[in-house]
This record gives C-alpha cells, sequence and structure tokens, in this order.
C-alpha cells in the first residue's frame, strides 16, 4: 500500500478498516519520516480541538439564552411545522457522543465504573464506563512496558492475535515535576481513551472513557477512539498539564533516564 | 408535555455548543462568535414557520450561521473594519488557564487555521473538532467521500505548510532553521 496523504489522514481520522490500519501501523513503524509526520500531525489535530473547544469554557451570553427561554411567547405567530415525509431522519454520530459526553460528566469524580444510563439518543454508548484514580499500572501489567518505553503516536501491539494496540498519544509535565501520558487502548471489541501518570516507579490510571462490549464501527469501518474529543479526557489533560506536550525527542530521553528529571 | 415548538427549541439549545464551536472557527474571534451566533438564533427562531419536519437541524444552522458570516464578512469589507476579525491575539477573555493551554500553540494553530480557505476551514472542523466520520461530512457538505477526502488533505497540507514551512537554500546559508513567524 502506498501511503498516500489521503490514507494517512484516514488512518489518522479511524477511517480504515482494522487490517488496513495495521498495514499502515506497519509501514509507519519502519519509517522515521512517516512517524514523525504522524506525531506532527497528531499534535496539530490535538491543538485545533483544543483551540476550538476553548470557547466551551465560556460562559454562554444571558442574551442567547433569554432569547431561547422566550421562544415561543414572544413570536408573533407560530406556526406548526411543515411536514417533509420523505425526508430521512439522521441520527448522526455526534449526537450519540454528546450523549455520552453527557454521561461520561454523570460519573466524573464519582471514582467508580459507571454505567450511562439508558436513552434513546445513547443506544450505542449504554456501556460507557468512567474510571478515575482507579488502578495501578505496575510491571506485571500488560501496559506497563507500553507506557514506559513505547513512543508516543505509534501503534504498540499488547496482545498479539487479540487486535489488541495501545496508542500513546502523549507525553506531559505535571506541576509536581511527574510525568502523565494520555493512550488510546484499541481492540476489535471496545476502545478506551486514558491519562496515567507516573508515580514511584509505576503508572497510575487517572482515567479511562470509553466503549466497551461492542465495536465502535459503523458499516465496516474502525473508529479510533483516539480520533474522538472526550471532554473528560481533555479536562484532565488541561488540570494537569504544565508547559507543552513533549517532542519526542524530550520524550525519548525522558525514557532513557527512566522517567526522571 | 410540550408543543412542537418547545420541542424544536429545546434541540436548538442542545446545538448550542456545537455551533458556537463552528462561529469561532469562522470568526476566529470569541466575541465575533457569540455575536455570529446570537444573530444565527434570532434568524432560526424568526424562520421557525419556514423549518420543514425532517430537516436537518443542524444543516440548517450552520448554513444559517455560515452564511451570516460570509454577509458580515463582506460588509466589514465596505466599510473598511479596522481590525481584522480573524486576529486572536484580540482576544481579551482568554484567562489563567486559557495563557497556559497557549502554551501548546493554539494561537499559532488558529492564526494558520484562519489562513485557509473556507471550505478547508469548515472540513478539518467537522472531521477533527466535532468527530464527523468521512460519511457524515459528506452528507453535510453534500459532496462525495472521494471530495471529502481530498479536501480534507489538502487543508491538513496547507495547515502543515503554514505551520511548518520548507526551509530554504537561503535559510541554510544564513545558519536560520527556525520557521519564520506566521
Amino acid at each position: 500500500m502506498i501511503i498516500t496523504d489521503e490514507i494517512l489522514n484516514a488512518y489518522l481520522d479511524g477511517e480504515l478498516t482494522v487490517e488496513e490500519i495495521a498495514e499502515v501501523a506497519t509501514q509507519i513503524e519502519k519509517s522515521p519520516e512517516l512517524i514523525k509526520r504522524v506525531e506532527t500531525m497528531r499534535q496539530y489535530d490535538k491543538t485545533i480541538v483544543r483551540t476550538y473547544h476553548a470557547i466551551d469554557t465560556k460562559p454562554m451570553p444571558d442574551s442567547i439564552m433569554a432569547m431561547l427561554e422566550n421562544f415561543p411567547e414572544n413570536q408573533k405567530t407560530v406556526l406548526p411545522f411543515k411536514k417533509k415525509p420523505t425526508a430521512p431522519i439522521r441520527s448522526p454520530k455526534w449526537q450519540m457522543a454528546m450523549a455520552a459526553s453527557i454521561a461520561l460528566f454523570i460519573g466524573f469524580g464519582a471514582g467508580q465504573t459507571l454505567m450511562a444510563p439508558s436513552s434513546e439518543t445513547a443506544t450505542s454508548a449504554e456501556n460507557i464506563m468512567v474510571q478515575q484514580n482507579s488502578g495501578i499500572i505496575g510491571p506485571d501489567n500488560i501496559l506497563f512496558s507500553a507506557l514506559e518505553n513505547h513512543p508516543s503516536a505509534t501503534p504498540f501491539t499488547i496482545l498479539a492475535g487479540n487486535d489488541t494496540t495501545v496508542i500513546p498519544a502523549m507525553t506531559f509535565r505535571t506541576a509536581d515535576n511527574g510525568y502523565c501520558r494520555e493512550y488510546s487502548v484499541i481492540s476489535q471489541k471496545s476502545s478506551t481513551q486514558n491519562v496515567a501518570c507516573r508515580v514511584e516507579n509505576t503508572w497510575l490510571l487517572k482515567l479511562s472513557v470509553g466503549t466497551a462490549g461492542q465495536s465502535p464501527s459503523e458499516n465496516g469501518l474502525y473508529q479510533t477512539a483516539s480520533h474522538l474529543y472526550n471532554p473528560a479526557i481533555n479536562s484532565i489533560i488541561q488540570n494537569l498539564i504544565v508547559g507543552d506536550a513533549l517532542s519526542a525527542d524530550d520524550e525519548a530521553q525522558v525514557m532513557k533516564q527512566n522517567w526522571h528529571q | 408535555m410540550k408543543t412542537e415548538a418547545e420541542q424544536w427549541r429545546d434541540d436548538i439549545i442542545a446545538l448550542l455548543p456545537r455551533l458556537r464551536r463552528f462561529s469561532f472557527s469562522l470568526t476566529g474571534s470569541a466575541a465575533d462568535a457569540d455575536d455570529l451566533l446570537q444573530n444565527t438564533i434570532e434568524k432560526a427562531l424568526s424562520r421557525y414557520d419556514q423549518f420543514e419536519q425532517g430537516t436537518d437541524l443542524d444543516k440548517w444552522m450552520f448554513r444559517m450561521c455560515k452564511n451570516l458570516w460570509i454577509d458580515e464578512w463582506r460588509s466589514r469589507k465596505v466599510r473598511g473594519h479596522s481590525v481584522d476579525p480573524m486576529d486572536y491575539q484580540n482576544e481579551q477573555w482568554i484567562d489563567g488557564e486559557d495563557i497556559a493551554i497557549n502554551k501548546l500553540g493554539m494561537s499559532e494553530v488558529k492564526t494558520a487555521m484562519n489562513k485557509l480557505q473556507d471550505e478547508q476551514r469548515v472540513i478539518i472542523f467537522l472531521i477533527t473538532v466535532e468527530g464527523y466520520s468521512y460519511k457524515e461530512a459528506s452528507i453535510f457538505l453534500d459532496i462525495p467521500i472521494g471530495t471529502v477526502m481530498s479536501r480534507l488533505a489538502r487543508a491538513r497540507k496547507a495547515l502543515e505548510l503554514v505551520l511548518s514551512p520548507p526551509i530554504s537554500p537561503d535559510d541554510i546559508a544564513n545558519g536560520n532553521r527556525q520557521r519564520s513567524p506566521l
């Protein structure tokens, strides 16, 4: 397979099949240039997401909410909808994502695995779970070596034959001079986005969000968890991060020093 | 029991965060984004009687929002508006936390995004910011998936070139390997 810009984008956006992901990942692993490019593109994507979600933190103007709250009373005449019987009503993925996000925040801070309540708009997100401060990832854990030694933006197969891949997304410093990593765990049946921090020669899972029990794919297309913006993950990163995410070189240096300053 | 109108209004309220981010991506300024959002909501509410049941509300509102921004942009050009509405550096609402986030290059990426063509910015917004699949973006924009892919590839390439322009031979000769400021 020739890695065109379109294929690289589709890889980053989770638009490839599991087999295609594996093929592209293999080629990426062999090419330092592609590794660098993928890392750069992921960083741009993450910054773009944070840039435009930054406005979420600003209160919604009262004037806009007042206008909506006063509707329809303040309208001179309110007529019923025109009927358009042939138009399909779409239920786009973002609606489910939004429902899932709401469910995620219901559980945020509870410190335990929570199942999202079932609703009409969240049928595919029924198995959403939130785990916070819920696990030590020690040397005996299969994730440990991926977090400890594997560079960001490159897939790491942890369960051969079971299509379970870990993709560290980025590494960042914290205010107490520690380090944390954001990473995805992707398998055919589930995917999670996670943040773990290194504490006393081990890793502590700070937050894990994702779907379980079913593939997030639609029509055979696989959607990687790392692609989707998740407000809970974004929020915890924003609370922890100091400065910039580490560059590939800095990250390699920190790993070489066994995560000591 | 909610009336049809109240349900429609609630659907718009649920859409507000996305619509606001979309306004932000178009205007490049939080203040302008909220003005544009207000104009969009005002116009939508006044056109409730023209809304056909079964129409994609998000598509209907995003299109209205974009058209209002194009009108405003033209109008500003005619008036010779002295402030570039896409100057992110003029933002006054950025608090301490946002300044910290800015270290990640938000301002730089934002400025670069604003240099893209509208259609490129919109495709990046849909795919990257809002997490649309290519198929959803294709339905939303009424274009084939192949066009989504090529437009997205061009948009990201353009962004990459703005943020990391190739080093010219002159730069190397002068010992300057840093990219030029935006």
